[in-house]
C-alpha cells in the first residue's frame, strides 16, 4: 500500500482494535466482579442449597442473566463500533479522491456504516461501501460500489464496457483503492451515458 | 467508417485495462494471451507473479473479476477450478483477438511458463 494516508488510517485502525480489546478484557473482568461479588439471587427458590445444588444456583441465577446481557451489550457495541466508521485519515483519501474526479458540483454525503453516497448533477449517482481489511481478499480498503437504477435497454452492454457487473438494473463492482479514482470516472462516465439515452 | 468504431472499441478497452490494479490487469493480459486455455488458481497465482496465496486470490481478484463478467469460472471438481477469459465480454474478446493476431512471442512465453510444473 502506497499512499500514506491509507498507510496512516491502516495502523490508526489496528491501534485503535487493540485499545478496544484490551478495554474489552477489563470491561469484562469489572463487570464479573460487579454481578457476582454481591449476593447471588437464584433464579429457583431452593430454601437451603446444598452440594452441587448450590453450584448450580449460582449458575442459573439473576447475576449470571445479568452478566451475560451486559457481555452481549459490550460485543454489540464494539462490533458497531467496528462496522460504523472509517478511520479520518481513510475519509479524507476517499473523500478528495471522489471530490476531484466529480467535481465541486456532486453532492457527497458520508453516512453510517463506511458509506459514501455520491449524488451526480444529473440525479444518477452511487453508493460506495467501504469494507476495512476484506476476509476473502485479505486486502484493506476495499470499496463495495452500487449505482442507482438505470433504465437503459443495453445495460449490460454498458455495464461490461465500463467494467462494472449489472444486479437488479444497478451497476455492481468491487473497487480496491488504487482503481477508486479511474474506476469512479468509468463509472460516472457510465451513468451519463445512461441518462443521456 | 469501420476502423471508426474499431478504434472506439479500443479506445474503451484502453480505458477498462487503465482502470483497473496491477493484478487485475496482469490476470486478464496473461489470460488473454493463452485462450482458449483455462488455468486452475494455483497456475494462475504463479502465472502472474501474485505474492500472496492463491486462496486469497481466489477469493479476492478472481470472485470480483467474475462478478464483473471479466472471466468464468468451471468447477472441474470441488476443489479445482478452471479458470478462463470471458470472450463474450464486449471489450475482452476484442483484446483476445489483438493477442490472437500480435501476440505469438508473449504467448509462447506464458505457455512455456505454464509448462514447467
Amino acid at each position: 500500500m502506497e499512499d500514506s494516508l491509507l498507510k496512516q488510517a491502516k495502523s490508526l485502525y489496528q491501534d485503535r482494535i487493540r485499545i478496544v480489546l484490551s478495554l474489552l478484557i477489563i470491561g469484562v473482568t469489572v463487570t464479573v466482579y460487579v454481578f457476582y461479588s454481591s449476593g447471588i439471587v437464584a433464579l429457583i427458590q431452593d430454601s437451603t442449597p446444598q452440594g452441587w445444588t448450590a453450584g448450580l444456583e449460582v449458575v442459573v441465577s439473576y447475576n449470571t442473566f445479568g452478566f451475560a446481557l451486559a457481555l452481549i451489550l459490550m460485543v454489540l457495541g464494539y462490533r458497531f463500533w467496528t462496522q460504523a466508521f472509517l478511520p479520518s485519515p481513510a475519509t479524507v483519501y476517499t473523500l478528495g479522491v471522489l471530490r476531484g474526479i466529480l467535481g465541486p458540483r456532486a453532492s457527497i454525503k458520508m453516512t453510517l456504516g463506511r458509506r459514501f453516497r455520491v449524488t451526480l448533477p444529473d440525479g444518477s449517482g452511487f453508493v460506495l461501501r467501504c469494507t476495512i481489511h476484506d476476509r476473502g481478499s485479505n486486502e484493506w480498503f476495499l470499496y463495495h460500489v452500487v449505482s442507482t437504477e438505470i433504465n437503459t435497454p443495453d445495460i449490460r452492454s454498458l455495464a461490461l464496457r465500463h467494467g462494472f457487473g449489472v444486479e437488479n438494473r444497478r451497476l455492481i463492482g468491487t473497487v480496491s483503492h488504487e482503481e477508486l479514482h479511474a474506476r469512479t470516472a468509468l463509472l460516472a462516465k457510465a451513468l451519463s451515458l445512461a441518462s443521456e439515452s | 467508417m469501420e476502423t471508426d468504431t474499431e478504434n472506439a472499441t479500443i479506445y474503451e478497452l484502453l480505458q477498462l485495462m487503465a482502470s483497473l490494479n496491477d493484478t487485475r490487469r496482469a490476470i486478464l493480459i496473461a489470460l488473454a494471451h493463452i485462450y482458449p486455455r483455462s488455468v486452475s488458481g494455483v497456475q494462475l497465482s504463479r502465472l502472474i507473479g501474485y505474492s500472496g496465496k492463491s486462496r486469497s486470490l481466489y477469493r479476492g481478484v478472481i470472485s470480483h473479476l467474475k462478478e464483473n463478467e471479466m472471466i468464468q469460472i468451471d468447477q472441474l471438481t470441488p476443489k479445482l477450478y478452471a479458470i478462463r477469459i470471458n470472450n463474450e465480454h464486449p471489450l475482452l474478446s476484442v483484446l483476445v483477438d489483438l493477442c490472437k493476431v500480435h501476440g505469438d512471442a508473449s504467448r509462447a512465453v506464458y505457455l512455456k511458463a505454464l509448462e514447467e510444473e
